[in-house]
């Protein structure tokens, strides 16, 4: 049977990306950034500690949530790419700016991904 | 009346069904189309064909004027049997007769009298859908509607609407392959919206039916959108999912609008591979489309897969009819190699048959000795290799070992050394004496699918190399279940702490829970005790030459006062923005008296009906003419606001303010061809029942889709005034973070200093205070485990030193 997925997973794994106004050093999402302001940290982690489900929380945490998860999926995938090409994130921040961009398009096409997908 | 040109067509036809070049559903197709309106539905041809097969059964001559009324390839089902009226061999006295119908495939090759040329029959494909103009030159521009393809929205003379995509704007392969890939959506009984390709001037052109008052899906679609998931992986349809690629129509049904980003070609029109290789494509999409992908479960994916393979041969025969060999070769392999992505490993079994080897762990004097700063200031510098020069990325960054930061930490510690493993008999002993620290840890199936359930318990239990795992919002390092009532042998399934743990194992559709128990001598910590510590640490760090003055201080206590009541203020307004259109439409729904659940019914009832339906005696089978469309089409227009007169063996439908009536008469709807289909491998729909939906949609639904769309149009000003009022918002929250970060900075002591957190591991920890740094804090202290409560009974282990861990081989797949 399916299970819904528990808030403390679906808000944890984007609290690294929403905070900041470069939610990504590998990869260049665009928008408006950051996703919450740091105002609103504290109560942020406030509400994913208390409740249990998404839809819990007030609209502005599941938009939050939401957005910070399109920037999960493809930011941690690319790390695990990196990784399984041998490579680590400093050895990837030093390539050139073509290398990298090929680098990126070689991963987008592995993952099925277009680059609408970089848009949040 | 047949004319002499359509009728040697018909011949010409049924010489080539006879020579095996020709289907049976293409002369079905070919009689209903040439043989003229309405002489299908004429009594006296039925009556001709009554006499004829007559004579056939009784062995008697057929009647010269006879022979000549009878359309060649016409059919006739008597007794369960279907018979074709087609040429006889040479030598007979009538070069016609009744033979029974055998299967054939159109192949190439000598045939009775003549090569019936392709040119004919593809003729014949194309004229079958009489929904579409004949010609291309009719239709005017309404509007563009955005997207790399260039659509256009366009109207014919009778105001039925239809998007067009040109070759010229992307590439003529391009377009064809979004042909191609709606008829495998056809045959695989995925809806599409009715479309018909055209060649013109050496372009190649696509028209689909516009569908009118459709939607973008909300995550309450999500489930219909995946019930045709593993076809979406299959036709590498990446995108189906997004930017209104799929959207949800009036009948509340999933329509794939959009399908030019499959098969080898991307949404702008350029290329992209395609091979036999489905367990990249599937394993691409579940990645990337979660929410979607989780709705499914392991029964729902089998199911999916079976369906698919079920049909491969009228995918692979039909691919190969349309001339596209090389793509028929491709998706076989494709539809064969699905089965690779079940993997249904005997997970319980095969753990409790591994032997775990010594384990090595550090003395207890270097596990807990307390880091030197030399150490710290290293593992910063190393965090380059993960983050780069970010102390984001440092914190946050994630690589083989999930949280690489903690892992660094813990491997300094000899923290990640492996738990002992025991029987499961040994672990009910053992766990008696231990019962406060039971714990059971869930886990999930690999969202990326590149770990089997097997490398997931392998890496935890058995492996030297620890898996942190990536999310911790009350601390980084490995989670688990913790109750304060232990669950025993008989019932530990219904404890709290299990069916938390089984929760988490769910969370991608399927896992398994490991139980265990957390060594007595482990040094836990309380989550809040440790945020304490760390702020703690947050004033130890600043430097201690006094404090600020109390206005300074009341002036930040205000600014974070301030900047958070904007900041909340915003994020309402920008949810007004994302509902104003819902809102609007529903003003709209209410003065128009339209019913979207009535019309959802419409369209639901049609595509649970097996039009093809046939009894054991031949004779086809569909709801009666009295309870369709008396009953339910009555009911539905009514629904709407409208009317209907029910007269002799026809209803005439009206609505408010509509341009048309509409009749359905009874011989439309049961008669002998009231049953339609696109082509030989398509499912067969009702001709009636689909002229319904066309007027209902042309009267009703489009035009309330046009009173949404005007509504909103005239609400312009209201909704960029919130959106002003947004970006308004916007830049008195960011002037308040610069004024707060202006004061901040220049102050140098006391608790309300700036920190630099770029300068080094215990900065970073101690500005953000909480949340997942308080793993990497309690690691450097040496803390065994964090525990934080998280409910009346429940309680959070949050694991550093996976050492003090004791598991059973014996784990539970929920």
């Amino acid at each position: 049977m399916e299970e819904k997925m528990l808030l403390s997973v679906q808000g944890g794994r984007v609290t690294p990306y929403l905070f900041t106004d470069k939610p990504s050093i590998l990869i260049p999402f665009k928008g408006d950034f950051p996703i919450v302001s740091e105002f609103l940290m504290e109560e942020f982690y406030e509400q994913i500690q208390k409740n249990r489900y998404l839809d819990e929380c007030e609209n502005w945490v599941q938009e939050a949530v939401k957005k910070g998860e399109k920037i999960y999926t493809v930011d941690s995938a690319f790390r695990n790419y990196i990784s399984d090409n041998n490579m680590s994130v400093e050895d990837f921040l030093k390539l050139s700016s073509k290398e990298k961009t090929e680098m990126l398009k070689k991963f987008m096409d592995s993952e099925c991904l277009s680059l609408e997908r970089l848009v949040i | 009346m047949i004319t002499e040109r359509n009728y040697r067509k018909l011949h010409n036809l049924s010489v080539g069904y006879v020579g095996g070049k020709v289907s049976l559903e293409i002369i079905q197709k070919a009689v209903e189309i040439y043989g003229g309106d309405g002489l299908q539905d004429d009594v006296e041809y039925n009556a001709v064909l009554a006499k004829s097969f007559h004579d056939f059964q009784n062995n008697l001559p057929q009647e010269a004027d006879i022979v000549k009324a009878i359309l060649p390839g016409q059919t006739k089902v008597v007794d369960g049997v279907m018979y074709i009226w087609s040429p006889t061999k040479n030598g007979s006295k009538t070069d016609y007769q009744w033979h029974v119908v055998k299967k054939t495939s159109s192949k190439k090759g000598g045939i009775l009298n003549r090569d019936i040329e392709d040119d004919d029959i593809d003729k014949i494909q194309s004229d079958v859908n009489s929904m579409f103009p004949k010609d291309l030159s009719v239709l005017k521009t309404l509007q563009r509607l955005g997207g790399s393809t260039g659509a256009v929205l366009v109207e014919d003379p009778a105001g039925n609407k239809f998007v067009m995509k040109k070759g010229s704007n992307t590439n003529n392969g391009h377009v064809k392959s979004e042909y191609l890939t709606n008829q495998l959506y056809d045959i695989l009984g995925i809806k599409t919206p009715d479309y018909e390709m055209y060649e013109e001037n050496g372009e190649t052109v696509l028209l689909s039916k516009f569908i009118p008052l459709t939607k973008a899906p909300t995550s309450s679609d999500y489930g219909k959108m995946a019930q045709h998931f593993v076809a979406d992986a299959l036709l590498a349809n990446w995108d189906v999912y997004m930017n209104d690629n799929c959207l949800i129509d009036a009948g509340g049904r999933v329509i794939r609008v959009n399908n030019g980003g499959a098969l080898n070609y991307r949404a702008q029109g350029s290329t992209k591979p395609f091979d036999d290789n489905v367990v990249l494509s599937f394993n691409g999409m579940v990645s990337h489309n979660q929410a979607v992908y989780n709705t499914l479960s392991k029964n729902d994916i089998i199911k999916q897969i079976a369906e698919i393979k079920s049909k491969k041969s009228d995918i692979v025969d039909f691919l190969k009819e349309s001339g596209q060999d090389s793509l028929a070769a491709t998706i076989g392999k494709r539809i064969d190699n699905l089965s690779a992505i079940i993997k249904n490993v005997d997970l319980v079994e095969y753990l409790q048959g591994i032997k775990p080897k010594q384990r090595k762990l550090k003395s207890k004097n270097d596990m807990y000795r307390e880091l030197t700063d030399k150490e710290l200031t290293d593992l910063w510098d190393k965090a380059k290799n993960w983050g780069g020069n970010d102390s984001y990325g440092k914190i946050f960054g994630t690589g083989k070992h999930g949280w690489e930061m903690l892992n660094a930490i813990c491997e300094l510690r000899g923290f990640n050394a492996r738990p002992t493993v025991i029987s499961d008999d040994d672990y009910w002993k053992e766990v008696d004496n231990n019962k406060d620290n039971q714990i059971f840890r869930g886990i999930s199936q690999d969202s990326r699918n590149k770990l089997s359930f097997a490398d997931m318990a392998e890496s935890l239990m058995f492996e030297d190399d620890c898996f942190w795992g990536t999310i911790g919002v009350y601390g980084e390092g490995l989670y688990a279940a913790n109750g304060d009532k232990f669950g025993d042998k008989s019932g530990y399934q219904n404890s709290h702490q299990f069916r938390e743990a089984r929760s988490y194992a769910r969370q991608n559709g399927s896992g398994f829970v490991v139980k265990g128990f957390i060594e007595k001598d482990a040094k836990i910590a309380k989550y809040n005790d440790l945020v304490n510590e760390i702020a703690k640490l947050r004033n130890s760090i600043i430097a201690k030459s006094g404090d600020v003055d109390d206005a300074t201080k009341d002036k930040i206590k205000n600014l974070e006062a301030e900047g958070k009541k904007l900041a909340k203020e915003l994020m309402q307004l920008k949810d007004e923005v994302n509902n104003f259109r819902k809102n609007k439409e529903k003003s709209v729904y209410d003065a128009m008296n339209y019913d979207p659940s009535s019309i959802q019914e419409m369209y639901a009832i049609d595509d649970s009906t097996d039009w093809d339906y046939v009894n054991a005696f031949g004779e086809r089978e569909i709801p009666s003419f009295k309870d369709y469309v008396e009953g339910n089409m009555v009911k539905w227009v009514k629904a709407q606001g409208g009317d209907a007169k029910i007269g002799k063996g026809h209803v005439v439908f009206s609505l408010p303010d509509a341009d048309t009536t509409l009749t359905v008469s009874k011989l439309q709807y049961d008669g002998p061809h009231s049953i339609k289909r696109k082509n030989a491998f398509t499912p067969g729909h009702n001709y009636a029942v689909n002229m319904f939906h066309d007027w209902m949609a042309k009267e009703k639904i489009e035009r309330v889709s046009k009173a949404v769309d005007e509504e909103i149009e005239k609400s312009d000003d209201e909704f960029n005034n919130l959106v002003k009022s947004v970006n308004s918002k916007e830049n008195e929250v960011k002037q308040k973070e610069y004024e707060l970060n202006n004061i901040k900075s220049s102050i140098t002591s006391g608790k309300n200093a700036k920190i630099d957190s770029d300068a080094s591991l215990l900065n970073f920890i101690a500005n953000r205070g909480a949340g997942e740094v308080v793993g990497l804090y309690a690691a450097i202290k040496g803390i065994d485990v964090i525990e934080a409560k998280a409910g009346s009974d429940l309680n959070y282990k949050v694991v550093l030193n996976r050492s003090k861990l004791v598991l059973s081989s014996k784990v539970d797949m929920v």
